[in-house]
């Protein structure tokens, strides 16, 4: 993970110097913001990523690692299908279509969103 | 791998190689399998699939678009109806199609190049999905709500697009389909971004990672930087709309430059967010058919970044006729991304040079790529000239050079991906003679169709005009530009049924017909289910060369045994 640190961390750096640069040549507020927000975000990953993977040692790290390395390794559960994501975006688009046409579908679509975030927890715990 | 054989969840561990071969084709069910789908192929299909429609609906428009200019007066649009349609064909083409696209063969083939068995968050992948075809289908079906579609430009400036200049419902919904198409995207980025980190096959190191990868991941990394200003920049214009807000209201204290700011600080990112997953496909596939390593990885990596961080710095390069920013500075760090982007085009000739090049379908699209891709960037220096730009501001200059970038330079891109892992996604060849004359006829019509408009924009044609003046000497650049739209539309159409040709012929592909450099190529074609059964030793960006010739360099073993 120290490349993917390293990136988070020249990226954040690159925005700071810019940023400053910018605020020193134009004291343009809208700008110097977005560039502050662009400095700050990762950053923020950057430092996540230094506390907490600095001691994870990845089998896709190591330049000599075989892929019969990663065997029993469990990455992870993997929904096969579901219908939920489905239901959640349908949800989303009733309700944002709500926000034009009137709050009786805003409500419509933010109980199907409900229904459905409940959905896939209940799927998760499963 | 443990697969569950009648539940839900699977899970997957990484246990390579599996006792068993997998089927040649995944259990094909009815729509109910597409609806729950959580599999990243088959979600990258649909979104190449749905981004393809949208495609041919922006192209459409596209279309009527030339046929009124061909001539002036207006013969087949009402104005308000012209003004739709640039509307909707630069959402449909920048929203719906171009980056979506890159993103749906990011789904496919970013969790294969790097020897993954799905993504990182399968159901969430599924969401982005299902989010982007409810924020297009939002965007396209408000053509039939009162009052039409948005009218108010692909940018959305206000006060064109405040409660005033555009009252109808069309802008709402086009406000609503654009936050559910970031959402979308922004999920994806996520989704990506830690697939790619996490999910790598042992030997995989982040220096190993195909090019492709590479940029999706640095396309991701600017999603996930430029995409929440934009909306919460159209939250505050829905708010002034309907909600009694005057954020961009100079009568009242707002500011409309504010509201520029904020779009173009995704504006002009998604430019290269629209192009760099295309660097990535071409650099992989150029190698492959110059039979030759890649010219520079390191560089082209590096590159990518530098493209990434500059075209962050840039956004206000978009205003310089505002007068309200710091022309010089945006200046300079708009020139600045030409040393980057040279060095992409050093790569790409570095790596031909000397190559023993075949000029397969997916190399000619990669040719045509490069060489209009050039001509969109030389333009953009140009317009990065203040002076220049102050000139041809709001021209068909500008139209050109953006289509030269865009259509140019990711339209290519995208069919030169589509050409090369048709045969992996599906198990099918297409017909080489119909796709090089797919690429003749859409490289000879897009030429035709933006070229002259360079010179339509120094001649002082503004953009956005549904008529123009008979006496001005426009009409003939104008009929030209109409002309190679029909000719591009026919390509287009030849490369739907060159498709529809390839499933009904069923010719075999194998598994690796260009004997290719990456991962993918090592499964079957199409992948079975959580993607490989075998994987070979990962020492190199090539993995698959390297064993082919590992293969090799022990037959020449055996022979002079």
């Amino acid at each position: 993970m120290r490349t993917a640190t390293k990136m988070f961390a020249f990226s954040a750096f690159f925005s700071l110097g810019v940023g400053t640069i910018y605020w020193l040549l134009s004291h343009e507020r809208a700008g110097a913001v977005l560039l502050l927000f662009m400095f700050l975000a990762p950053l923020f990953i950057a430092c996540y990523l230094l506390l907490r993977a600095r001691r994870l040692r990845l089998p896709e790290d190591d330049a000599e690692g075989r892929p019969g390395e990663g065997a029993g390794v469990d990455i992870g559960r993997f929904h096969a299908a579901s219908l939920w994501p489905f239901v959640t975006a349908l949800g989303a688009s009733l309700a944002v279509l709500g926000a034009v046409y009137g709050r009786w579908l805003a409500l419509a679509g933010g109980t199907v969103m409900a229904a459905a975030v409940v959905g896939l927890m209940r799927e998760s715990r499963g | 791998m443990d697969r569950g054989t009648g539940g839900r969840v699977v899970s997957v561990t990484l246990e390579r190689p599996p006792p068993t071969p997998p089927p040649l084709r995944a259990r094909s069910g009815g729509i109910l399998e597409w609806i729950t789908t959580t599999d990243h192929k088959k979600i990258g299909l649909l979104y190449i699939g749905t981004t393809f429609l949208f495609f041919l609906a922006g192209g459409l428009m596209a279309l009527l678009m030339r046929i009124e200019l061909a001539e002036p007066g207006l013969q087949v649009l009402t104005k308000n109806a012209y003004n739709q349609l640039f509307t909707i064909h630069g959402t449909t083409m920048v929203f719906l199609f171009i980056a979506p696209m890159g993103l749906g063969l990011a789904n496919y083939f970013v969790p294969l190049q790097i020897g993954a068995p799905d993504m990182a968050f399968p159901r969430l992948n599924a969401l982005s999905y299902w989010l982007f075809l409810a924020g297009g289908a939002t965007i396209l079906l408000s053509f039939f709500a009162s009052g039409g579609a948005s009218a108010a430009g692909w940018t959305a400036y206000y006060p064109l697009s405040g409660p005033q200049g555009s009252p109808g419902p069309g802008v709402d919904l086009w406000i609503m389909g654009v936050l559910l198409a970031s959402a979308s995207s922004v999920m994806t980025a996520v989704n990506l971004m830690v697939t790619a980190f996490l999910l790598r096959a042992p030997g995989m190191t982040m220096w190993r990672l195909p090019l492709f990868v590479w940029n999706m991941i640095i396309t991701s990394l600017m999603i996930l930087v430029s995409f929440p200003p934009i909306t919460a920049g159209l939250s505050l214009l829905f708010i002034d709309r309907h909600l009694g807000g005057h954020f961009f209201d100079p009568a009242s204290g707002g500011s409309v430059v504010l509201y520029q700011h904020l779009f173009w600080w995704f504006g002009h990112p998604e430019v290269y967010i629209m192009i760099l997953p295309f660097f990535g496909i071409v650099t992989d596939i150029i190698p492959v058919f110059s039979r030759k390593p890649v010219f520079g990885y390191l560089g082209f990596v590096f590159a990518s970044l530098a493209i990434a961080g500059l075209s962050m710095s840039v956004w206000a390069h978009h205003m310089f006729t505002t007068g309200a920013v710091l022309n010089p500075f945006f200046s300079m760090m708009s020139f600045l991304i030409a040393v980057p982007t040279g060095i992409k085009f050093f790569n790409w000739i570095g790596t031909m040079w000397g190559g023993q090049i075949r000029f397969d379908t997916p190399m000619l699209w990669c040719l045509g790529f490069m060489l209009n891709f050039l001509l969109g960037g030389i333009t953009g220096v140009m317009v990065a000239s203040p002076p220049i730009d102050f000139a041809v501001h709001d021209t068909y200059f500008v139209v050109a050079h953006f289509h030269y970038v865009l259509a140019g330079g990711s339209l290519f891109g995208i069919f030169a991906g589509l050409y090369y892992w048709f045969p992996k996604m599906t198990g099918f060849r297409l017909s080489e003679r119909t796709g090089k004359a797919v690429f003749v006829l859409v490289f000879v019509g897009f030429n035709l169709s933006f070229f002259g408009m360079h010179l339509l924009g120094l001649r002082g044609m503004q953009r956005r005009i549904a008529d123009y003046p008979a006496d001005v000497g426009w009409t003939w650049l104008n009929q030209i530009a109409t002309l190679g739209t029909v000719i591009m539309g026919i390509g287009v159409v030849l490369f739907a049924w060159n498709v529809l040709e390839a499933f009904r012929g069923r010719r075999p592909a194998g598994d690796d017909p260009w004997e290719g450099y990456t991962l993918e190529w090592s499964t079957t074609s199409p992948p079975p289910e959580h993607n490989f059964t075998w994987l070979p030793p990962i020492r190199s960006e090539r993995p698959l060369f390297d064993w082919r010739q590992r293969d090799k360099d022990m037959g020449a073993e055996e022979v002079r045994k």
